[in-house]
């Protein structure tokens, strides 16, 4: 797909056992989703967004992976889907997963207001008690999409609303403040960046948690080096992102 | 880690740092240079000039001229006229002397030959237009630790402003590859120890643009006092950086043997001012109209 290298180191200095397997060789070898407790769609251009971003996998995955990718999901498990893999996971239905039958989808991820392909980093607030996000409140990643604008029909929006669906909104913090940038980069309903399904374990997000892995992918690493440097503060090693992954070792671990 | 555009300002950099393997804390710089318009002069010094360039990009963000390689991309016209076989000569020799002077070895690179228009003019009378023979170079290097890379913005208000290696009079002055080597190994040790604030390579423009790009990066203000006749000169060898006022003295003694004055400061302003031998006033602009100006070309995207 592209990012799923990241994606795997991501969960591997978080503290898990991390595998990438092709979604062909997961079709073939039926009992492999039973070995592991969290799946992530990692994010990239799968099938060239061809047909639109996210919807050959989809198809796949709903045409030959369907069952035991519910199975998965009523277990005790865990996912993330980013970018391309919210795509993905949106046009399954299984994000949202409020209308019936199951794999109904009730949203959509358009293309960007601005017809462009955004690549920049971004402000994020938390309104979710996802086992994804515990212990954040509001923290900065990079997006790189040319189809991120979340649209839902009002009464789909005030079902995720009640139901506390609605995780990451873009607002307004450090990234923008420092390069002047508008707080919602697409025209996305509601500055809505990321969300879960009921459970709060099914987690899909246009940002890039595996791009802000390390203090040296921030923006403005070179200038806060110099901020701390000169008040005799540590410079931190890790960056924003990794803390979505550590939260996911965290939930079986503890 | 130092990614196309930098700063607050969000300007374009001459040089990036990326991190291919995650568990390492090395980088990858990459950086290119090209000077087309030198070719009219000389090409020799056209292509001198393109590798010097390229170099120290990546030496001004933190890279090591120990561990760098080059790569060529001629752009050239007819292999049939003998006067452009002749310059592309002249150019082959200097990516001999200077890649040699430098130890800098070519890696890989490519040509593209015949980019001449043959046409006619309006009055029906056949036309040959051909481009400026440029030769475009790519530096690859490798930075140990790329939390020690150093982006082109300045940082913060106070920050003293320096030219490291000697600005000439003559716009022509050939490329002393020996002189600069001693300024880049120099700058590398001074960026190793957490010594420079920001940095950027003086090129196209010379210290005007210098100054404005680093300035815009950081949109933050300088104050700068220059002498006679050196703010376009665009002569090879030179890199303005920024100095934590705390740090001067360290800094200073890293740079035994290089020329180097100290030009002004950063200031917590939105005006760009340089004077010349502190009376004319050459160049006194807001930074928004500047960054207005800088972004004109894509306002529309």
């Amino acid at each position: 797909m592209n990012c799923e290298e990241e994606t795997q180191f991501g969960f591997r200095i978080a503290g898990a056992i991390a595998d990438i397997i092709h979604i062909n060789d997961c079709i073939d070898r039926p009992r492999i989703l039973t070995r592991y407790q969290i799946l992530a769609i990692p994010g990239g251009f799968s099938y060239g967004d061809d047909t639109g971003a996210g919807n050959a996998f989809a198809n796949k995955l709903k045409n030959h992976l369907w069952e035991k990718l519910l199975k998965f999901a009523s277990g005790d498990r865990l996912i993330i889907a980013i970018c391309n893999g919210f795509q993905i996971l949106v046009n399954t239905g299984l994000l949202t997963g409020l209308h019936t039958p199951r794999g109904t989808k009730d949203i959509a991820l358009l293309q960007n207001e601005s017809s462009r392909l955004i690549d920049r980093w971004t402000d994020l607030k938390n309104f979710s008690l996802s086992p994804w996000l515990r212990g954040i409140n509001t923290f900065s990643l990079p997006i790189g999409h040319g189809e991120g604008r979340l649209y839902a029909k009002p009464e789909t929006l005030a079902l995720m609303k009640k139901n506390n669906m609605i995780a990451l909104r873009y607002v307004k913090g450090d990234i923008c403040n420092y390069q002047q940038l508008p707080v919602n980069p697409t025209g996305t309903l509601d500055n809505i960046a990321g969300i879960t399904d009921k459970t709060g374990k099914i987690f899909g997000l246009m940002p890039h948690p595996e791009r802000a892995l390390f203090f040296t992918q921030l923006p403005y690493w070179t200038y806060l080096k110099e901020v701390y440097t000169r008040h005799g503060k540590t410079i931190p090693k890790e960056g924003p992102g990794l803390q979505i992954f550590k939260n996911a070792v965290t939930y079986f671990s503890s | 880690m130092l990614k196309p555009l930098q700063g607050r300002g969000r300007i374009n950099a001459d040089a990036t740092v990326t991190r291919p393997v995650y568990t390492s804390q090395k980088g990858v710089v990459l950086s290119q240079a090209l000077y087309p318009n030198y070719s009219d002069y000389d090409p020799y010094h056209m292509a001198a000039s393109s590798i010097d360039t390229a170099i120290r990009n990546v030496v001004a963000a933190g890279g090591t001229i120990d561990h760098l390689a080059l790569l060529d991309n001629f752009c050239w016209c007819s292999a049939h006229d003998p006067i452009r076989l002749g310059q592309l000569k002249r150019a082959a020799r200097a990516c001999y002397d200077v890649a040699v002077a430098f130890e800098t070895p070519f890696i890989s690179g490519k040509d593209s030959m015949f980019n001449d228009f043959k046409g006619f003019d309006e009055n029906g009378k056949p036309v040959m237009i051909s481009i400026s023979p440029t030769l475009l170079i790519s530096a690859i290097g490798v930075i140990p630790d790329v939390s020690k890379s150093v982006s082109l913005d300045v940082k913060l208000a106070g920050d003293l402003v320096y030219v490291l290696g000697e600005t000439h009079e003559n716009p022509w002055a050939p490329v002393d590859a020996k002189q600069n080597v001693k300024l880049y190994r120099a700058f590398y040790k001074l960026a190793a120890r957490d010594l420079i604030a920001s940095a950027i390579s003086v090129h196209h423009g010379g210290l005007a643009i210098a100054f404005a790009r680093m300035s815009l990066g950081g949109l933050l203000g300088l104050d700068i006092n220059l002498p006679q006749g050196i703010l376009w000169n665009e002569n090879q060898g030179r890199i303005v950086t920024t100095v934590a006022p705390g740090n001067k003295n360290k800094f200073e003694n890293g740079l035994k043997n290089i020329p180097y004055a100290c030009y002004g400061t950063v200031v917590d302003s939105n005006r760009l001012t340089i004077k010349e031998n502190n009376t004319s006033i050459l160049i006194n602009e807001s930074l928004s109209d500047m960054i207005k100006a800088y972004r004109k070309p894509f306002e529309n995207y």
